[in-house]
């Protein structure tokens, strides 16, 4: 049986430097899944691997049983799955939320009753129904992070694929983007999510941890932040532990 | 000393996007300072950053580095040598093909020409990279350690303020380790660091006064021991 989401045996190299090696990988539709690890541990590169934003030098990575390598795909395969990146200025491209979030939809020819339907969901979904009419530029850090995933969320992708969405945001911001993990999941969505903040992971179904271009552990977040106790990379901290023993 | 003296500064002024973000700022920093500004995102924290090495010039109001002031040009080389400021993307201020280069570049622009290597190699070991990092390009680097290289390319010339717009943000336990380790160098050094952050641990563990912004203006100012830490800022 093959996951949604496929690695078989993949490798990776920047300019002669391996970034990832060696990794198959499954992940089921409607997981959510935390990936973390050190910087420069291969994270961004195994996601940017997920849509066929990268390919990789050998192996090959499947989506939905297609292969990111065949270009007859690549569309297919970027509309069911979605990517949201860590700095929102670099996603948001139009001067008002509503634009920004019927971008890609028209990108993807929906009809104009299905754009209308879709965009008011969304921005329900993320809490910025009341912002629809606004420039993207008055919005603050956290809500221009939730803007940027109602405009994926809007193209309605079955697997959303999270890199450091939060790291550049205020403990506010941080908070309103990660309380939206949870219920995309709960969406039926498949959420995969990285991080360098253990506290955002705990609802997590599986938590892959990456070190030197490959995966380490590979299971529930109790199991892999116990055996990431005394890590170099990972910050555990008492009260995230007694937050995984209440739940 | 850096002082800014009734800063009014507006974005965008004189469209119909114009946003006021400062309003009769006031700031005295003294030389050997250890400084965190803290505040929401888009209340004018980045905004100080930028206005102190005249990168933005105030509407109104005056910003003086050690009494040289930001809108002279004739001082303004000078008052840049004694400025350092790491931005908040680092992506966006690279432009060597190697991190070597990269962290050369102001050693060569600050009279500092014969000692291009030996610098690059103390910044780089400073900020917990290793000398091999110094052949790579910089875009092909993780985001964590493109911020590292950001900060190895400011601090190599040691000049004496140091700004950092949130250094770390994107960085795993070690690299935030690593960069409470560099302030409390720089500071024993006689640096003065002006660090912009919304991580309350590392402020609470590495700064001495906070300087809170809202809407604009001060909203606190004084020891970290003095501040109510409040989730939300």
């Amino acid at each position: 049986m093959s996951g949604a989401i496929e690695f078989r045996n993949v490798f990776f190299n920047y300019a002669e430097k391996a970034v990832v090696t060696a990794i198959s990988l499954s992940i089921e539709k409607g997981q959510f899944v935390g990936i973390i690890g050190g910087n420069g541990c291969g994270k961004s590169t195994l996601m940017k691997l997920m849509n066929g934003i990268l390919l990789p030098d050998s192996g090959e990575v499947l989506v939905e049983g297609m292969n990111t390598g065949n270009e007859e795909f690549i569309f297919e395969i970027r509309k069911k799955l979605g990517m949201v990146f860590q700095n929102p200025e670099n996603q948001i491209i139009a001067s008002t939320v509503e634009e920004d979030v019927v971008f890609g939809m028209e990108n993807l020819g929906m009809s104009v009753k299905q754009m209308e339907i879709n965009l008011q969901e969304v921005l329900d979904f993320v809490g910025l129904a009341g912002k629809r009419f606004k420039n993207p530029n008055t919005l603050s850090g956290g809500q221009k992070q939730r803007l940027a995933i109602a405009s994926v969320l809007a193209m309605n992708p079955d697997h959303m694929v999270f890199d450091e969405p939060t790291s550049m945001l205020d403990p506010h911001g941080a908070k309103e983007v990660a309380s939206l993990f949870l219920r995309l999941k709960e969406a039926g969505k498949t959420v995969i999510v990285s991080s360098h903040d253990m506290n955002e992971l705990v609802n997590c179904d599986r938590i892959i941890y990456m070190e030197n271009t490959g995966i380490v552990y590979d299971s529930k977040p109790q199991t892999v932040f116990r055996k990431l106790r005394n890590s170099e990379y990972i910050e555990i901290t008492p009260s995230l532990m007694e937050n995984l023993r209440i739940r | 000393m850096i002082e800014y003296k009734n800063v009014d500064f507006t974005y965008s002024r004189n469209t119909p996007f114009s946003q006021k973000v400062l309003e009769n700022f006031n700031l005295k920093i003294e030389s050997g300072e250890n400084i965190a500004i803290m505040g929401k995102t888009g209340c004018g924290k980045s905004t100080v950053v930028k206005l102190c090495n005249g990168l933005i010039k105030p509407d109104n109001g005056t910003i003086e580095v050690d009494g040289l002031k930001t809108t002279e040009k004739k001082t303004l080389m000078e008052l840049r040598k004694k400025v350092g400021l790491v931005f908040q993307y680092p992506e966006n201020q690279f432009f060597c093909p190697t991190v070597s280069e990269e962290i050369g570049f102001a050693l060569k622009n600050f009279g500092f020409a014969d000692r291009v290597e030996e610098m690059t190699e103390k910044s780089i070991r400073t900020v917990g990279l290793s000398h091999d990092f110094l052949g790579r390009s910089p875009f092909r680097l993780s985001g964590g350690e493109m911020r590292l290289v950001a900060i190895a390319s400011v601090i190599c010339w040691e000049p004496d303020y140091i700004f950092l717009d949130e250094p770390t943000a994107g960085l795993d336990f070690r690299g935030r380790k690593k960069i409470s380790e560099l302030i409390r160098n720089l500071n024993e050094y006689g640096k003065t660091t002006v660090t912009v952050t919304h991580n309350q641990d590392f402020v609470k563990s590495n700064m001495k006064r906070i300087v809170h912004i809202k809407n604009g203006l001060k909203f606190f100012d004084g020891p970290v021991e003095e501040y109510s830490f409040d989730e939300d800022i």
